[in-house]
C-alpha cells in the first residue's frame, strides 16, 4: 500500500489542475472540491501504476472529467432523455453579431479575466459544460455529444448559446475589452 | 485551441482567445488535508473494507481462486443436477426438526413445478415477460414521480 508521504508531493503538484478542471465543469467550488477529493482517492489506489508516468496528468484530467460528468448527470440530471427537447430558451438561435478580425485577439486585464471567469461559472450547466469541453478540454463536437449523450446539433447549439451568453455578460465591459 | 481543430468562425476564435486567458484556480488549502486524512483513515481500516486492488497479492490470488472455484462448482452442480426429480427431492435434505414444514413446502413447490411443466413454455415465458414489464413500469413510474416531486429533469 502506498505511503501517504509519497503521495503528498504528487497531490500537491496536480491539485490546482484537477480543481480548476472540476470547477470549470461544475461551476461550484464546494462540489469541485468534493469531486477533486474523489479523483485523488482514485489516484491513490492506482498510484503504483501512475506515479512517474508521463501520462499521469492526462489520466487525472480524464478521471476528473468523467467524475464531473457523472456528478452532473446524477445530481442535476441535465442530459437525460429530454435533453434534446427545446428548453425554456428553445427559441430560434439568436442572430450572431459578427466580430471583426481586429477584435478577436484581445489581451484581457486581470479584472477582465475575473469577469470572464465569473461569467463562465454562472452559465447554466447545459451551456457551460459543452463550452468548457470544447475550449478547455479540446474535445470536438462528436466527442462532446458522445460524452453527454446528446446529438451533435444540440452540442453546437449549446456552445453557440454559451458563447453568446458569455458575450452578453461581458457587454458592460466591451468598451474596455475593445469590442 | 489544439492543432487538429480548425476554428469555424471569428466567434470561436474570440471565445477561445478570451477563455484561454482565464487563469487556473488555486485549489483550496483544505483539499490536500481532506485527501490525506481520508487516505490515513482508509489505511487503518480493516483490509476487507479496503478496495480489492489494494489487498496483498496473496489475498488477491486466494479470493480470485475461491471465486473461480465457486463458479466452477455452481456450473458443475447446475449441469449434473437431475432436474426431472423435481424440487421435493431437494427439500428431503432438510433436517427432521423442520420436516413437516419442509414437506409442506416441498409439496407446494413440487405442485408448482408440475404446473410449470404442464402449462407450456410460452405461458411460462409470457408470465415472466408480464412480471418484467410490471417491474420496469413500476421503476419508470417511480422515477418519473420522483423527478416531478424534486424538480429534477
Amino acid at each position: 500500500m502506498t505511503d501517504p508521504n509519497q503521495f503528498e508531493p504528487f497531490l500537491l503538484a496536480y491539485q490546482d489542475m484537477v480543481f480548476t478542471t472540476a470547477l470549470r465543469l461544475l461551476g461550484n467550488e464546494a462540489e469541485a472540491e468534493d469531486v477533486s477529493q474523489e479523483v485523488f482517492l482514485k489516484a491513490w489506489s492506482h498510484f503504483p501504476s501512475i506515479s512517474g508516468s508521463p501520462s499521469a496528468g492526462g489520466w487525472l484530467k480524464t478521471v476528473t472529467r468523467n467524475l464531473c460528468l457523472n456528478h452532473l448527470q446524477r445530481h442535476r440530471a441535465r442530459w437525460t432523455a429530454f435533453s434534446d427537447l427545446p428548453g425554456p430558451e428553445g427559441d430560434p438561435l439568436p442572430v450572431e453579431i459578427p466580430i471583426a478580425e481586429t477584435q478577436i485577439l484581445t489581451m484581457l486585464s486581470e479584472e477582465q479575466r475575473r469577469i470572464v471567469e465569473t461569467a463562465l461559472e454562472r452559465l447554466p450547466d447545459h451551456q457551460r459544460v459543452p463550452l468548457v469541453l470544447y475550449h478547455f478540454e479540446d474535445l470536438d463536437y462528436a466527442d462532446i455529444a458522445g460524452e453527454l449523450g446528446i446529438s451533435v446539433s444540440k452540442v453546437k447549439t449549446d456552445i453557440f448559446r454559451g458563447r453568446e451568453a458569455l458575450r452578453k455578460k461581458l457587454q458592460p465591459t466591451r468598451a474596455d475589452l475593445g469590442f | 485551441m489544439n492543432g487538429r481543430r480548425q476554428p469555424e468562425d471569428n466567434m470561436e476564435i474570440w471565445a477561445d482567445t478570451v477563455l484561454r486567458q482565464v487563469p487556473a484556480r488555486r485549489a483550496p488549502a483544505t483539499l490536500a488535508t481532506r485527501v490525506l486524512g481520508e487516505i490515513r483513515t482508509r489505511q487503518v481500516s480493516p483490509w476487507y473494507r479496503q478496495p480489492w486492488r489494494t489487498w496483498s497479492i496473496s489475498l488477491q490470488a486466494t479470493t480470485a481462486g475461491l471465486t473461480v472455484a465457486l463458479l466452477v462448482l455452481m456450473v458443475w452442480g447446475w449441469m449434473s443436477w437431475d432436474w426431472s426429480r423435481g424440487v421435493e427431492f431437494t427439500l428431503g435434505f432438510v433436517p427432521h426438526l423442520f420436516s413437516s414444514v419442509a414437506t409442506t413446502l416441498g409439496h407446494l413447490l413440487g405442485a408448482l413445478w408440475l404446473v410449470l411443466l404442464h402449462v407450456g413454455g410460452w405461458i411460462f415465458i409470457g408470465s415472466l415477460a408480464v412480471l418484467a414489464t410490471a417491474w420496469v413500469a413500476t421503476l419508470g413510474l417511480g422515477t418519473t414521480c420522483w423527478r416531478l416531486a424534486t424538480g429534477h429533469r
